[in-house]
């Protein structure tokens, strides 16, 4: 499994770089310019020329690509390991990341607990219930979420919950002066800015997850093995949870495969709404501001996350099921 | 009695007066976005600016007076200032007394090097212009050992190649400096990326006390510096809140103290919270309709000056903003918060508006036979005018994201759809127009500009295109341009009213653009925090003078 992993990550270096540069020229094609936002009467005219310079852009695009791939002098490029400074704050790109990816994660791997936690409990249920009204009404309520616009909910949640009620924090990871707060005080008033972000992303997601479960459960419990373990006199509980279960998961591991790439991309308009300071709101200023450096070191965060997903996903498969194996073994 | 009730009233009156100002407390001011840098020679943005206000001064400090419509300027870190007889060299003589956030004193010696600093080609700044008059040498190079010059650490001194205007000489020298003992030691091209950026040392009321990026920044008071007087806060915090709905909530919840950019709707709403109040910047922020003056087109291909098919005729021009109810505009866009314009120059120079012009009224049937004049009819009889096979057709581009424009935009497409002339709307995302905006990709355009204190018109209107890039919309006129560089030669801004009033008569008769409305911009302000000074230079004017009234 370890020579298959190496295998794979090593196989996917060109499809990196190869994305990078598709990456390089695409954002130089699309309409819009670093500098764009210095037509102003109040502004040197020559403002925008000068950034060009500073930034290198006035440079013909194959010499912009060899120096930024790191072929051409000063030598000091992606292939050096150096993705280069932002133009619109002015710091190594992969400083302005870290300082978001943890504020995104907390944000995302509850999210994703919360859509995982909801979504197999109630697809259990619903499967289990099949046809019945608890079917109905979970069938009913995730509709209902599924549908439902995120920045739409985002802004109704605050203005019933922060405005109306004054329960929870509209905005942000923290109330003004929670640095001087105990560790305990911190971490709730933390938690608390954290439920309407959180329930904005999860549910959504929890509700496609919920049909999911209830979709593949039902596969598994129509299979001769339930069957035979019920005919054995297991109890319902045991086959359901123990033997039907396990086996409705499977699938649900592609789909957490694929939502590794979310953790760090997916709440774009959850952040911004909730003024949330992660990865989401630096991809969306940096293409706004036409960022190149920023939106290229994005770009292969979010490639690498991936190709790491859709690996961890494989891995997961054959840890959950013995049939699959992932290097065929050799002749004996 | 009534006298004893008069007598007690001034008595309360007098002593409310002699109140001192609570000290102490904290405000929050909500931020649509995160400052970029915090190092003023290369930051960027209007968040940046604000939060660089609080951080660091300038030599002197502007004041409006609105009854004139002049800027007068208050000794700060200068004590005072003069100029050689040929009016080339301006001499500042600045206090002794002053310290950085770190407690080494600030000398003449950090205004020549961050100045020094300005013209590297390394640093990333939108502030070069400052440089432009320096001083240079035979070939052409700033001449750094004569341009700026500390002759001791309280006298520094700027020499220009010309005398130009005072207020620009003023102007140019005002920057924001950065302490010299931080950078000299410092390799050029590491500045724009040094440290200092996000941890500055500061030099004014406030220094930075904790950024988190995206999240707040934290000001706490500089106990060292007492200029005009110590800060009554003890903290300023910015929290960055991207989206409005969110802002205005923290406002009525109290979870920031003030909001600015607030649409007319969101002011009548939140003026009904009895803990808030609204202010309003006014006369500062100006939108219109540029029209193309000439063939875009042909000029983006070789330089050559034509006149549009469609707008390139002033006839035509007047007779599109005739077509367009203004009054309404500002009546169903602006509701309260907004005024008419009819020329570049804000009214709130009133030395410099020319008030004996005639504004152009709302007339579609005269506008109709404005355009017939100038061959416009519906040949075809299609509804639509043309012209030697031309029809009268064009795209209106404005950016995305702007509601008041977009609404604008239908309005004026109606207007012009009932005098015969077809609008298509377009909106743009924002990076996207402004870049159309400054390769002149348009044929129409919704655009809006904070007007300049200095009534800087030259690159706006000065037929130049090369050199004036703000001219967007490629207007020609040699009227103009001898009487804007004639008004450049004047020693002051206001000895220039007369030449600035003839330009306003030429562009009402010419129309450009049309000039549609200044818009205010409106402010919350949670009611607990006091000592505000809204003006036309800034919402944050005078912030040492705000306090918490709990």
């Amino acid at each position: 499994m370890l020579l298959y992993s190496l295998k794979r990550l090593i196989g996917s270096i060109p499809l990196l770089i190869g994305l990078l540069t598709v990456t390089f020229f695409v954002i130089r094609l699309a309409p819009g310019d670093p500098t764009a936002m210095f037509i102003d009467p109040s502004i040197d005219p020559d403002a925008a020329e000068h950034l060009r310079e500073s930034y290198g852009l006035n440079d013909p695009l194959p010499l912009q690509y060899a120096k930024w791939l790191g072929v051409a002098p000063p030598f000091n490029g992606v292939l050096q390991g150096e993705f280069g400074i932002s133009f619109s704050r002015h710091q190594p790109v992969f400083e302005i990341i870290r300082e978001a990816v943890a504020n995104t994660l907390i944000l995302t791997l509850a999210a994703l607990m919360l859509d995982f936690g909801i979504g197999i409990f109630f697809g259990v249920i619903a499967a289990m219930r099949r046809g019945r009204p608890t079917d109905h009404v979970i069938n009913l309520i995730g509709t209902f979420f599924y549908s439902m616009p995120a920045f739409w909910l985002a802004l109704m949640l605050i203005l019933f919950f922060s405005l109306k009620l004054g329960w929870l924090p509209a905005s942000q990871m923290h109330s003004t002066g929670a640095a001087g707060l105990s560790p305990v005080a911190y971490t709730v008033d933390l938690l608390r800015h954290m439920v309407l972000p959180v329930f904005v992303l999860g549910i959504g997601s929890a509700a496609s997850t919920v049909r999911f479960t209830r979709s593949s459960m039902l596969d598994v419990l129509k299979q001769d093995y339930i069957r035979t373990a019920r005919a054995k006199g297991l109890p319902e509980r045991t086959v359901v949870f123990k033997h039907a279960l396990r086996n409705a998961l499977l699938p649900l591991i592609t789909l957490l495969g694929l939502s590794i790439p979310f953790l760090l991309s997916g709440a774009v308009i959850t952040e911004v709404v909730f003024a949330w300071p992660g990865m989401g709101r630096v991809v969306v200023d940096a293409i706004f501001a036409r960022d190149y450096p920023l939106i290229i070191a994005n770009t292969f965060v979010a490639g690498c996350l991936v190709i790491a997903g859709n690996l961890l996903a494989d891995i997961l498969y054959a840890l959950a099921d013995p049939r699959i194996r992932l290097i065929k073994p050799g002749p004996a | 009695m009534k006298r004893a009730v008069a007598f007690t009233g001034v008595i309360v009156a007098l002593c409310s007066c002699a109140q001192p100002v609570p000290r102490g407390g904290h405000v929050v001011v909500a931020l649509s976005s995160d400052a970029s840098v915090l190092n003023p020679l290369i930051a960027t943005g209007s968040n940046t600016s604000t939060v660089l206000q609080f951080l660091f001064t300038e030599l002197v400090e502007h004041d409006f007076d609105s009854e004139t419509g002049t800027d007068s300027l208050i000794p700060r870190i200068a004590k005072s200032w003069s100029w050689s007889e040929d009016r080339k060299s301006l001499t500042y003589q600045l206090r002794a007394d002053l310290r950085w956030s770190d407690g080494v004193p600030i000398t003449a010696h950090d205004i020549a090097y961050s100045y020094r600093l300005l013209g590297y080609k390394e640093i990333p700044s939108v502030r070069k212009g400052k440089l432009d008059h320096f001083v240079r040498s035979e070939s052409g190079e700033i001449d750094w050992d004569r341009a700026v010059l500390a002759r001791n650490d309280s006298t520094i001194e700027f020499r220009f190649d010309s005398a130009y205007r005072r207020e620009n000489q003023l102007d140019d020298t005002q920057m924001a400096f950065v302490p010299g003992h931080i950078f000299r030691s410092m390799d050029v091209s590491k500045v724009a990326s040094s440290e200092f950026n996000s941890k500055p040392v500061t030099a004014n009321q406030f220094r930075l006390k904790t950024w988190n990026k995206k999240q707040e920044i934290v000001l706490e008071r500089d106990p060292g510096w007492l200029l005009p007087h110590a800060a009554h806060l003890d903290e300023v915090v910015f929290r960055v809140i991207p989206d409005m709905t969110a802002r205005l909530v923290e406002l009525q919840t109290g979870g920031v103290d003030m909001v600015e950019g607030l649409t007319p709707a969101q002011a009548l709403e939140v003026s009904k919270n009895g803990n808030c109040r609204i202010e309003r910047q006014e006369n500062r922020r100006l939108e219109y309709i540029g029209w193309s003056n000439i063939d875009q087109t042909a000029y983006r291909k070789d330089k050559t000056i034509r006149p549009h098919p469609l707008f390139g005729d002033a006839r035509v021009r007047k007779a599109l903003t005739t077509a367009i109810d203004r009054d309404l505009l500002v009546q169903a866009a602006l509701e309260s918060y907004g005024r008419t314009a009819d020329g570049p120059v804000s009214p709130a120079f009133r030395w410099a508006v020319n008030d004996t012009l005639r504004p152009i009224s709302y007339d579609p049937d005269l506008a109709k036979r404005m355009l017939s004049e100038a061959g416009w009819f519906d040949h075809d009889g299609d509804g639509i005018l043309d012209r030697n096979g031309i029809s009268f057709e064009f795209t209106l581009t404005t950016n995305s994201g702007n509601e008041r424009r977009a609404f604008v935009a239908e309005r004026v497409r109606d207007a012009l759809e009932r005098i015969g002339i077809r609008v298509h709307v377009l909106q743009l995302e924002s990076n996207a127009y402004n870049t159309g905006l400054r390769n002149r990709e348009f044929d129409a355009f919704i655009a809006g500009q904070v007007v300049n204190l200095g009534l800087e018109l030259q690159n706006q209107f000065g037929s130049d295109l090369e050199k004036n890039s703000f001219n967007v919309a490629g207007f020609q006129n040699r009227s103009v341009d001898s009487l804007l560089e004639r008004a450049s030669t004047y020693w002051r801004l206001v000895d220039a009213a007369h030449e600035l009033k003839q330009v306003q008569a030429i562009l009402l008769e010419e129309q450009p653009i049309t000039f549609l409305y200044w818009y205010d911009n409106l402010i919350a302000i949670r009611n607990r925090l006091q000592g505000t000074h809204v003006s036309i230079l800034s919402p944050y004017h005078r912030f040492y003078d705000w306090y918490v009234k709990e």
